[in-house]
């Protein structure tokens, strides 16, 4: 395989926790905003609820390991994913965000050393595949919610790439 | 739902009562044909194992090529579900175009994974002979039935997941788990739309290969007289298990 981008499972969680924080804090945006109604509300709330649960869980786990788990930002950029103020402006972005999820937990998988890690990013990264398929359902529901049989992975550097313009000042 | 004990559950597995089908609706036969055993045992400690051959001797799923060929195992009867559900033409609609994508998807999974466990010099097993004569053939009994056998396939790559130890065949592998986990969530919104059931926890729940295979059993040939070969037969195969309606038992 490629090189190691991290140096320990801590850093790996940290990236973690680096997404989770974005995204918890985008369906608190999204979910206070109530532009969405109906069926997409109602899985929106229970996305929010993951994504928050991923946070403590990972914050906990750094900090039990003796490691300092990183802060979420005091804001995020989420208007650089499109226009919120619309649900198919929201749904796009959370498409984006949770596909983005999947393919960095899959691609640092590898990396991991601790079996009992990686079978916690694999409780997590499970949640995060159900979570971009009833979005691309919601987007629209007749379509193949899943194009691919193998989604792909990102490097982290690439997924890094990705979200650095979506992150706020440090708090 | 079977005991605790391995050794009762090896047993209820191979003497599945045929009263079972009684509850049965339907049926779709796929056996015609069918092709060599993929028999269950177990070892005196209780463990299951996937055997390419009706014998007791068998690799434990010790190797990167045991737990392939048990993904294998698993991926063949997705395949061979979807197909026999889209070959029957009884979806139409969403669940129709679901259904076409995601049984290319498992068929794809199939071959690749074939060609995995050769590339590193293994035996994929053989095809098992399934039985899917319990399978539901009322549209909606269908799509539930697959949202949990696709909740099911998930949870057996992320439990089996960190046994594995070549980083190539981990990163397919992790692939595989999140495609099956977005199948998942695509079917639940046709049985239960609006409901958490297309990712009912903040963590999902892994299962053991012993778990999933005790799922999984009642489709898989009964093994019990069987030889390598011999025609697939109505009767010698078991009765896909239902409970509450055509629901696998998968608490």
């Amino acid at each position: 395989m490629a090189q190691a981008f991290f140096m320990d499972d801590l850093e790996i969680l940290n990236y973690a926790l680096t997404l989770e924080h974005l995204e918890a804090a985008f369906y608190v945006q999204i979910n206070a905003a109530g532009v969405l109604t109906g069926d997409a509300a109602s899985y929106f709330a229970t996305i929010g609820e993951h994504e928050t649960a991923h946070v403590t869980a990972l914050t906990g786990a750094i900090s039990g390991a003796g490691g300092t788990p990183v802060a979420a930002r005091a804001s995020y950029n989420f208007d650089a994913l499109g226009d919120l103020s619309t649900a198919d402006g929201i749904l796009a972005a959370a498409e984006i965000l949770e596909a983005t999820g999947v393919a960095a937990y899959n691609g640092a998988g590898p990396e991991i050393s601790d079996s009992s890690i990686l079978s916690t990013a694999g409780a997590i990264v499970q949640t995060e595949a159900n979570h971009v398929a009833i979005i691309r359902v919601l987007i629209d529901p007749d379509a193949n919610p899943v194009p691919d049989a193998f989604p792909e992975a990102m490097a982290p550097q690439d997924v890094l790439d990705a979200v650095t313009p979506l992150l706020g000042p440090e708090a | 739902m079977f005991s605790r004990s391995n050794n009762d559950r090896t047993a209820a597995m191979m003497s599945r009562p045929m009263s079972r089908r009684t509850l049965l609706k339907g049926s779709l036969t796929m056996g015609a044909g069918a092709l060599a055993l993929g028999a269950l045992g177990s070892t005196p400690g209780g463990r299951f194992m996937l055997l390419n051959v009706p014998s007791v001797a068998a690799a434990q799923l010790d190797t990167d090529i045991d737990i392939l060929n048990y993904a294998l195992t698993l991926e063949y009867l997705e395949a061979d579900a979807y197909a026999a559900i889209n070959d029957a033409g009884i979806l139409s609609g969403r669940a129709a175009t679901y259904f076409t994508a995601f049984g290319g998807h498992e068929a794809e999974h199939v071959a690749a994974i074939t060609q995995t466990i050769q590339a590193l010099g293994g035996t994929p097993v053989t095809k098992p002979a399934f039985d899917f004569s319990g399978v539901p053939t009322e549209p909606a009994a269908v799509v539930e039935f697959f949202q949990q056998v696709e909740a099911v396939g998930a949870s057996a790559y992320h439990g089996a997941a960190p046994s594995v130890q070549n980083a190539d065949v981990l990163a397919a592998a992790l692939s595989i788990h999140a495609n099956e986990a977005m199948h998942a969530a695509a079917l639940a919104d046709l049985v239960a739309p609006g409901t958490t059931l297309f990712s009912p926890a903040a963590f999902a729940t892994p299962r053991t290969p012993d778990e999933v295979l005790t799922i999984v059993g009642p489709w898989l040939p009964s093994g019990g007289g069987a030889a390598p070969g011999a025609p697939a037969t109505g009767g010698g195969g078991m009765a896909l298990r239902q409970q509450r309606g055509g629901q696998l038992d998968v608490r």
